[in-house]
């Protein structure tokens, strides 16, 4: 007798989804990704400066998170685990690719960024503003160290907790804390340096 | 969050400050944190001022992909995931390389036992052969505070730790190598009573005392 695997619903949670997945489910991957690509996605940018490596980032992330989820057994949430992966890839893909590199070129080849298909003035100043403040962040971000970078990303953004991003890298909440303090500071004094 | 508060009375690191701004803190460390910057109003702004870095960081997000980009990506990962195992037909390979090792390993072995070689003197220390113990490097070593009566003692590792701790003296131990961090920071070796101290100094200038 052939066995039918009913698809998951959209509002399946993330455990009913990778069963899904596991059973064959094409859906499931699909409601996955269109949950987490966007954290994903903004962790790879902040890594890596531009947005094709960013999407290869992601896509390698995700085939990793998949094919090892025996590797994370549920012990962090699957969202905890992916950003791990993706996090652990963009560092990567950074140091075979060069990161500071890539960065030169993005600023020079920043075509698709909305804000320059702002209309009035102000608006477009402003849009350049924000452009080149998003270039003095990428930046300075280059310039910490890998774990700071990686810690730094992942809380501000993905928005994990300190606990999530422990458990995401492996380390204490008490060495989150420090690096999180360390990789602001650092930040803060990086972009004055720029200002001034 | 769980922070370890011997003493009430000592006032919040900066990074519970930070933590505290994060909303990490749990309720009675986060109440200390805020009476103390009501006191404390220039610490209080530097505070917030490190804390908007997060939020600054948010509103200058990546731009996003185009749906056509989003989609590339997906189709790239299922063909990934769908792409097929290492064929049955490669275990065979496998096999005759293992076999392959397994010889070599017996044959290596054959070899010691009925082809013996002069004994040789161990290495002494200080040579270049030795290679040196790595303990950790900088920057897996986190002290986020520390009672300024323990200044004086080296406080590396993780609980639990077993048993009686046998501390080297300060002539047991031998520097062999030393870099510098990314701040341009050296390890020091210094004697602290009877016991060894290592302490940073370089760019950022710490005491040699």
């Amino acid at each position: 007798m052939a066995t039918v695997t009913l698809p998951c619903p959209p509002s399946a949670s993330d455990e009913q989804l990778l069963r899904c997945f596991a059973a064959g489910d094409r859906g499931a991957l699909e409601e996955l990704f269109r949950r987490y690509r966007q954290p994903a996605y903004r962790v790879a940018y902040r890594l890596l400066g531009n947005e094709a490596d960013a999407l290869d980032a992601v896509q390698d992330g995700f085939v990793k998170a998949l094919t090892h989820l025996q590797s994370f057994q549920g012990r962090s949430s699957f969202k905890t685990w992916l950003l791990r992966v993706v996090s652990n890839a963009s560092l990567d893909l950074g140091r075979q690719r060069g990161r500071r590199d890539v960065l030169r070129l993005d600023a020079a080849q920043n075509h698709d960024d909305p804000d320059q298909s702002l209309t009035t003035a102000d608006e477009t100043t402003r849009g350049l503003e924000r452009r080149d403040l998003r270039m003095h962040l990428e930046a300075a971000l280059a310039r910490l160290s890998a774990a700071h970078r990686q810690t730094f990303v992942l809380h501000a953004e993905a928005e994990l907790s300190y606990r999530e991003v422990a458990d995401a890298l492996g380390i204490s909440i008490g060495t989150v804390m420090s690096r999180l303090f360390y990789a602001r500071q650092k930040l803060r004094e990086y972009l004055s340096e720029r200002k001034a | 969050m769980t922070l370890d508060r011997t003493n009430p009375e000592k006032p919040p690191t900066p990074e519970e400050l930070l933590a505290h701004a994060d909303g990490e803190l749990p309720a009675a460390a986060a109440e200390a944190a805020e009476a103390w910057l009501r006191a404390h109003p220039a610490a209080a702004d530097d505070n917030q001022a490190l804390h908007r870095l997060t939020g600054l960081c948010r509103d200058h997000a990546a731009p996003e992909p185009t749906p056509a980009a989003w989609d590339r990506t997906l189709q790239a990962i299922e063909s990934r995931l769908a792409a097929p195992k290492p064929l049955p037909g490669r275990a065979p390979t496998l096999r005759i390389v293992l076999s392959l090792v397994a010889a070599a390993a017996i044959l290596l072995l054959l070899t010691r036992v009925f082809w013996p070689t002069p004994l040789l003197p161990p290495p002494e220390l200080g040579t270049d052969d030795e290679e040196p113990y790595a303990v950790a490097t900088a920057d897996e070593i986190v002290i986020v505070s520390m009672d300024p009566r323990n200044l004086s003692n080296l406080v590396v590792g993780g609980p639990p730790v077993e048993g009686e701790l046998d501390l080297a003296e300060f002539d047991e131990v031998k520097v062999l190598d030393r870099k510098p961090n990314n701040d341009g920071q050296v390890p020091e070796m210094h004697q602290g009573g009877n016991v060894p101290m290592i302490l940073p100094t370089g760019a950022w200038g710490g005491k040699e005392d």
